[in-house]
C-alpha cells in the first residue's frame, strides 16, 4: 500500500484528545445552585417519586458505583421532604404491670414523650416522699395502733380465758422453745411423778383427765391463731392501700388529666394508680434487709414506674433521615440489654434499647446494601419489619426460636419508616433475581448515570461544579485552565471524549492533588499543570507493573518487536485492570497455517485460559475466513493462533483483528510491520467493531515505542468507531503532532491488513477473483493450494484404501 | 477483773425467768459504788425434769400438729436452753460495760457450791424479787450475805402468742 494511501486513516492530533474551551463568558464565581448530581435527572425523579410516595413497598434502591456521590443525593433529597413531613411520634416502654415480660408501648406527639418521661420522674420523686409521709402520719399510726390492740385483744382473750381455765383446774402452762407442756401445779409448784403418785387416784385420774382436754383446747387455739394472724394482715393491708390510694390519687390526678387525650397512656396511668395501690406495703420505709436480696429496695420499686423513652423527636422539627454505617442486627432492629446482678442477667422494659428502624420511624432509613447483606440476620428482619409494618424487638435467636429462656419481649411499635438502600447495580440484579420478596418492598429503582453527555450546556454546568468543589474544599482558586483540564480529565476517567464521568469521588480526589501540587510549586491558584501533575503523578503512583513489563519488553524477557516485519506475527494489545488504575501493553500474537479441514485451534481455549468471549472471537475469524474465501471450495486450513508469553487468562475480543491479520499474513506469507499494534474485533463480515480501553492500549504501545525510541514509524490501529472515545495523553498527542507516532482508524480487515503488511488488500472483481499480488489474491491462492491438497490427499487415500 | 484481788463479790442471781437487764443495772450501781469481782449464778429451775417426769406430759408444738412425749431429755435440753439464753443476754449487757462475768450454772438446791460461791467472800448477792419465795433463798439467808432484791413478777413469761 502506497504510504499516501494509508494517510487516509490516520487520525488526526485534534481527534485524538477533544480539548475542552470554556466559553469566554465562563462566570468563575462558585454557583450555590449547581449541585454535585447534575445529569442524573431520571434517577433523581425516581428518588423523588419514592419519597413522595406514601404507600407501602416504595423503598428505594439507589444504583450506582461507590464513589459516585449516592449519599450526599439521596441526603439532599431525603432532606427537603423530610422537612416537609415534620416531626414523627415519640415513642417509650412502660412497665406491664400485669406482665413484665411483655412491656407497653406507648405513643405521643413529638415532645411529649420526654415530657412524659419528666412527669413521671417527678411523679416518683413526689411519691417517694407523699407515700411515707401517709404512712408516717399520726392518722395512720391510730388507725393502724387501733387494729393492733385490737387483734392483740383478741389473742390475749384466748391465751388468758385457757389459763384460768387450767388454773381453776390445778394445771399449769409452761412454754419450751417450741411450744407448750400441761403441767400439775400444787401449791404452786410443778409436782414430779413421786408426788403425783401420791395423790389419791380419783385426784390423778382428775388431773389426767384435764389435761388431756386442755390439751385437745389448746391445739385448737394453736390452730386458730393464723386466722387471726391472716385476718390482721388483711386489715393492715386495707388500711395501707386506703392510705395509699389517697396519696397516690392526689399525684395522678394532675397527670391524668393532662393525657387525657390519649387513651393509651389514661390506661397506663390507671395501671399504675392500681399496682401502687395494690402494693401499698411495700412503700412504707423499713429496715434495711440484712441481706440485699431479701427484700426489694427501693429503687426498684420506684423504678417501675420509670418511662423507658425509646424514640424522642424532643428536638426534631423534620422527619428524621438516619444514615446507619454500621448495619448490625441489634444497630437496625434494637436489643434488650441486661445488667449482672448477684451474678446472674437481669433486664426489664427500661433495657430495651431501639434500633435505627424505630428512631427513622416517620421518616427515612439510608442503609448500604453490601454491608446489610453481610451483616448475619440483617436483611431477612429488615423484610420482616417492612412486611409486618412494625418492629418487634428481638434477639435473632429468639427470631429464629432458637432459645427457650423467658426473656422480654416487647410490644412491637408500628413502621412507618421509607427504607433507601445504596448500593452496586449487580446487587441489585442479583437481588432481584433471587429474592423474590425484593421486587415487592423495593419498587422504586434509582438508577444513577456513571456520566453525562459532554454538550456546552453540561461542560458549563460541570465546570462550576469544580469551582464549587474547590471552594467548598477551601482549595486553592483553579483558573480556566485547570477547570479544562479537569473536564478533560473526567471524559477519559469516563472512557468517551463526548462523555463526562460524574463519578465524584474521584473528580475530588483529583481537585484535591491538583490543589496539593498548586501549593507544593507555591502557586496562589491551580492551573492547568497542576491538574496534569496530579493525573500523571497519580498513574506513576500506581505503575510499578507496568514499568516491569516496559522494561522486561526492553530487556527482550517479553518478546515485542517494535521494527521490522513478520510473517504470521502481529502485536496486539492488551489492558490490565488493577482497580483505581488501569494500563495497556503490546502482546504478541501469532498464527501458523497448513492444509487441514478449515479448523483454527486457540490455544488459549485449548488450554482453558480463554474466556468464553475470547473463543467466541476466534470462531468468528474460521466464520470470516469462510465466508470471504474460496466460497465453491471446502475451506481446507489448519491454523492456530497464540497470544505469546501470556501465562494468565484472556478475555475479550479486542484481538480478533490482529488475529486474523496473524492467520491472513501466514495464509498469504506476507510479512506484517511490527512497528505497528493493532486492537479491535471483527465480525464474520470483516467489520472492524469497537472495543474498550482504547486510550491504555495506544498508551501502552506508545511507551514502548518510546522506551526504545520514536522514529515515526510506529503507531497504533484501532477501530473507526473508537475515535469518539479517544482522550489520549497529552504525550502521546504530542507525539502525534510532531510525527513521532501515529494513529489509525479503520473500518473494516481490509484496512488494516493492508496498513500492516503495506500491500492493498484488494477487492473481488467482475470475474470473482482477488486482484493478483494483494493480499486477500495471496490468501484465497494458498487456500486454493490447500483445498487442491487436501482433495489429491483424499483420492490417494481412497486409492490405497481400495488397493 | 482478777477476782482473787477483790474482797468484794457482787453475785447476780438468775432464773430462767429473770428481768436480766434490771438486774445487770443494779450490779452495775453496785461496782460503781466500789470495786469488786462480778458473777453470774445461774439457778437452775428443776420444773422441766419434775414435769418430765409424769408419764402423761406431752409438748404441744406452737406450730401445731400431734403432741409429743415430754421427756427428761427434753426436759435437759430446754432447761439447758434457757440457760444458754441467759448467758447470751448477760454477755451482751457485759460486752457494753466492757465486762466479762464468770457465769455459773447451779441446781437449787445445791447448797454446797452455793456456798462455794457466796460463802468465802464478803458478797453481795443482787436476785429478783420472786426469788424470796423460792427454796435457794433459804440457803442464801444462813449465809448471811448482802441481798439485794430487784422488783419483778415471778414468772415473767413473755405471752403465749405474738402478733405477726
Amino acid at each position: 500500500m502506497a504510504a499516501d494511501a494509508i494517510q487516509e486513516y490516520r487520525v488526526q492530533p485534534d481527534a485524538l484528545r477533544r480539548l475542552c474551551s470554556l466559553p469566554a463568558d465562563f462566570e468563575h464565581d462558585a454557583d450555590e445552585h449547581v449541585g454535585t448530581h447534575i445529569g442524573q435527572e431520571r434517577a433523581i425523579d425516581a428518588i423523588r417519586f419514592g419519597i413522595a410516595m406514601r404507600k407501602a413497598g416504595y423503598n428505594i434502591y439507589v444504583l450506582g458505583p461507590i464513589g459516585s456521590n449516592r449519599h450526599a443525593l439521596i441526603e439532599s433529597l431525603v432532606g427537603e421532604e423530610a422537612k416537609a413531613r415534620g416531626a414523627p411520634p415519640d415513642w417509650c416502654y412502660v412497665n406491664n404491670f400485669s406482665n413484665p415480660e411483655r412491656p407497653h408501648s406507648l405513643r405521643f406527639p413529638a415532645g411529649q414523650g420526654r415530657e412524659f418521661r419528666e412527669d413521671m420522674r417527678h411523679l416518683i420523686e413526689e411519691l417517694q416522699l407523699a407515700i411515707p409521709a401517709a404512712f408516717e402520719g399520726d392518722d395512720y399510726r391510730n388507725q393502724l395502733r387501733a387494729i393492733e390492740e385490737d387483734t392483740k385483744n383478741r389473742v390475749e382473750e384466748q391465751w388468758k380465758s385457757l389459763n384460768e381455765r387450767a388454773g381453776e383446774e390445778g394445771i399449769g402452762l409452761l412454754q419450751t422453745p417450741t411450744g407448750y407442756v400441761l403441767a400439775p401445779i400444787i401449791d404452786g409448784k410443778v409436782i414430779d411423778d413421786k408426788e403425783f403418785n401420791k395423790l389419791p387416784k380419783g385426784k390423778r385420774e382428775q388431773i389426767e383427765a384435764a389435761i388431756e382436754r386442755l390439751s385437745e383446747e389448746l391445739q385448737a387455739r394453736i390452730e386458730m391463731m393464723p386466722k387471726l394472724r391472716k385476718a390482721h394482715r388483711e386489715r393492715v393491708k386495707a388500711l395501707d392501700q386506703e392510705v395509699t390510694a389517697h396519696a397516690v390519687s392526689l399525684q395522678l390526678a394532675d397527670l391524668k388529666e393532662k393525657y387525657r387525650s390519649l387513651p393509651r397512656v389514661a390506661v397506663y396511668l390507671d395501671d399504675v394508680q392500681e399496682n401502687i395501690i395494690q402494693n401499698a406495703q411495700d412503700f412504707q420505709q423499713t429496715e434495711t434487709p440484712s441481706l440485699p436480696f431479701l427484700s426489694r429496695d427501693s429503687e426498684q420499686l420506684y423504678s417501675q414506674y420509670e418511662v423507658n423513652l425509646v424514640v424522642d423527636n424532643a428536638d426534631a422539627d423534620a422527619a428524621p433521615v438516619i444514615y446507619e454505617s454500621n448495619p448490625s442486627y441489634p444497630n437496625i432492629i434494637g436489643r434488650v440489654e441486661h445488667r449482672a446482678e448477684m451474678g446472674a442477667l437481669v433486664t426489664d422494659f427500661r433495657l430495651v434499647r431501639s434500633g435505627a428502624l424505630l428512631q427513622a420511624n416517620g421518616g427515612y432509613l439510608i442503609l448500604d446494601t453490601r454491608r446489610v447483606l453481610s451483616r448475619p440476620f440483617v436483611w431477612e428482619a429488615l423484610k420482616q419489619a417492612l412486611f409486618a409494618k412494625q418492629v418487634q424487638i428481638e434477639t435473632p435467636a429468639e427470631s429464629y426460636g432458637w432459645v427457650s429462656t423467658t426473656t422480654l419481649k416487647p410490644e412491637p411499635i408500628p413502621l412507618d419508616a421509607r427504607i433507601i438502600l445504596i448500593g452496586e447495580r449487580w446487587l441489585y440484579y442479583l437481588l432481584c433475581h433471587y429474592d423474590i420478596e425484593f421486587s415487592s418492598l423495593f419498587k422504586v429503582a434509582a438508577d444513577l448515570d456513571d456520566d453525562l453527555e459532554r454538550s456546552d450546556d453540561n461542560v458549563e454546568r460541570y465546570a462550576r461544579l469544580v469551582v464549587r468543589q474547590a471552594q467548598s474544599r477551601e482549595l486553592l482558586p483553579f483558573n480556566v485552565s485547570a477547570v479544562q483540564r479537569v473536564i478533560e480529565e473526567r471524559a477519559r476517567h469516563a472512557d468517551d471524549s463526548e462523555r463526562l464521568s460524574m463519578h465524584m469521588s474521584s473528580l475530588e480526589d483529583l481537585i484535591e492533588q491538583a490543589d496539593y501540587w498548586a501549593r507544593e510549586r507555591g502557586g496562589g491558584e491551580v492551573d492547568a499543570g497542576d491538574v496534569g501533575k496530579a493525573v500523571s503523578e497519580g498513574r506513576r503512583r500506581l505503575s510499578r507493573l507496568q514499568s516491569r513489563i516496559i522494561d522486561a519488553i526492553k530487556r527482550d524477557t517479553l518478546l515485542i518487536d517494535t521494527s521490522g516485519e513478520c510473517v504470521g506475527q502481529v502485536n496486539g494489545l492488551s489492558v490490565t485492570d488493577l482497580g483505581e488504575f488501569r494500563y495497556g501493553h503490546p502482546v504478541r500474537i501469532t498464527a501458523t497455517t497448513r492444509v487441514g479441514t478449515g479448523d483454527v485451534v486457540d490455544i488459549e481455549r485449548e488450554v482453558e485460559l480463554g474466556g468464553a468471549i475470547h473463543s467466541k472471537g476466534m470462531m468468528i475469524l474460521s466464520s470470516a475466513l469462510s465466508a470471504r474465501y474460496v466460497p465453491d471450495l471446502p475451506l481446507s486450513l489448519h491454523g492456530s493462533v497464540v497470544f505469546e508469553q501470556s501465562y494468565g487468562g484472556v478475555e475479550g475480543d479486542s484481538a480478533s483483528v490482529a488475529e486474523l491479520s496473524a492467520l491472513l499474513s501466514s495464509l498469504s506469507r506476507l510479512p506484517v510491520r511490527q512497528n505497528i499494534a493493532v486492537t479491535g474485533s471483527v465480525n464474520q463480515l470483516g467489520r472492524v467493531q469497537a472495543v474498550g480501553g482504547v486510550n491504555e492500549k495506544i498508551e501502552g504501545f506508545f511507551d514502548v515505542c518510546r522506551a526504545r525510541g520514536l522514529d515515526g514509524s510506529q503507531g497504533v490501529i484501532i477501530p473507526q468507531d473508537n475515535v469518539k472515545h479517544l482522550m489520549l495523553r497529552e504525550d502521546v498527542v504530542d507525539a502525534v503532532k510532531r510525527d513521532e507516532f501515529r494513529v489509525f482508524a479503520v473500518r473494516h480487515i481490509d484496512a488494516a491488513i493492508a496498513i500492516l503488511t503495506g500491500v492493498d488488500a484488494g477487492e473481488r472483481g467482475e470475474d470473482g477473483d482477488f486482484p493478483e499480488g494483494s493480499v486477500n489474491g495471496l490468501v484465497e491462492s494458498q487456500l486454493i493450494e490447500y483445498a487442491t491438497a487436501r482433495k489429491s490427499f483424499a483420492k490417494e487415500a481412497t486409492k490405497s484404501g481400495e488397493d | 477483773m482478777a477476782k482473787t484481788e477483790l474482797k468484794l463479790r457482787v453475785v447476780i442471781a438468775v432464773t430462767e425467768t429473770s428481768p436480766v437487764a434490771r438486774l445487770w443495772e443494779a450490779a452495775l450501781r453496785l461496782l460503781r459504788d466500789s470495786p469488786a469481782d462480778l458473777v453470774t449464778l445461774y439457778v437452775e429451775d428443776d420444773r422441766w425434769h419434775r414435769v418430765a417426769s409424769l408419764p402423761f406430759t406431752r409438748e404441744i408444738s406452737r406450730s401445731g400438729g400431734v403432741p409429743v412425749e415430754f421427756t427428761r431429755q427434753r426436759a435437759e435440753q430446754v432447761s439447758r436452753e434457757r440457760a444458754a439464753r441467759v448467758q447470751e443476754l448477760i454477755q451482751k449487757l457485759a460486752a457494753e460495760s466492757n465486762l466479762k462475768p464468770a457465769f455459773e450454772v447451779l441446781g437449787e438446791s445445791d447448797a454446797e457450791r452455793l456456798r462455794e460461791f457466796i460463802g468465802s467472800h464478803e458478797s453481795v448477792l443482787v436476785a429478783p424479787s420472786f426469788i424470796s419465795t423460792r427454796p435457794i433463798f433459804a440457803m442464801l439467808s444462813e449465809m448471811s450475805c448482802r441481798i439485794e432484791l430487784v422488783e419483778a413478777d415471778e414468772e415473767e413469761e413473755k405471752p403465749a402468742y405474738t402478733l405477726p
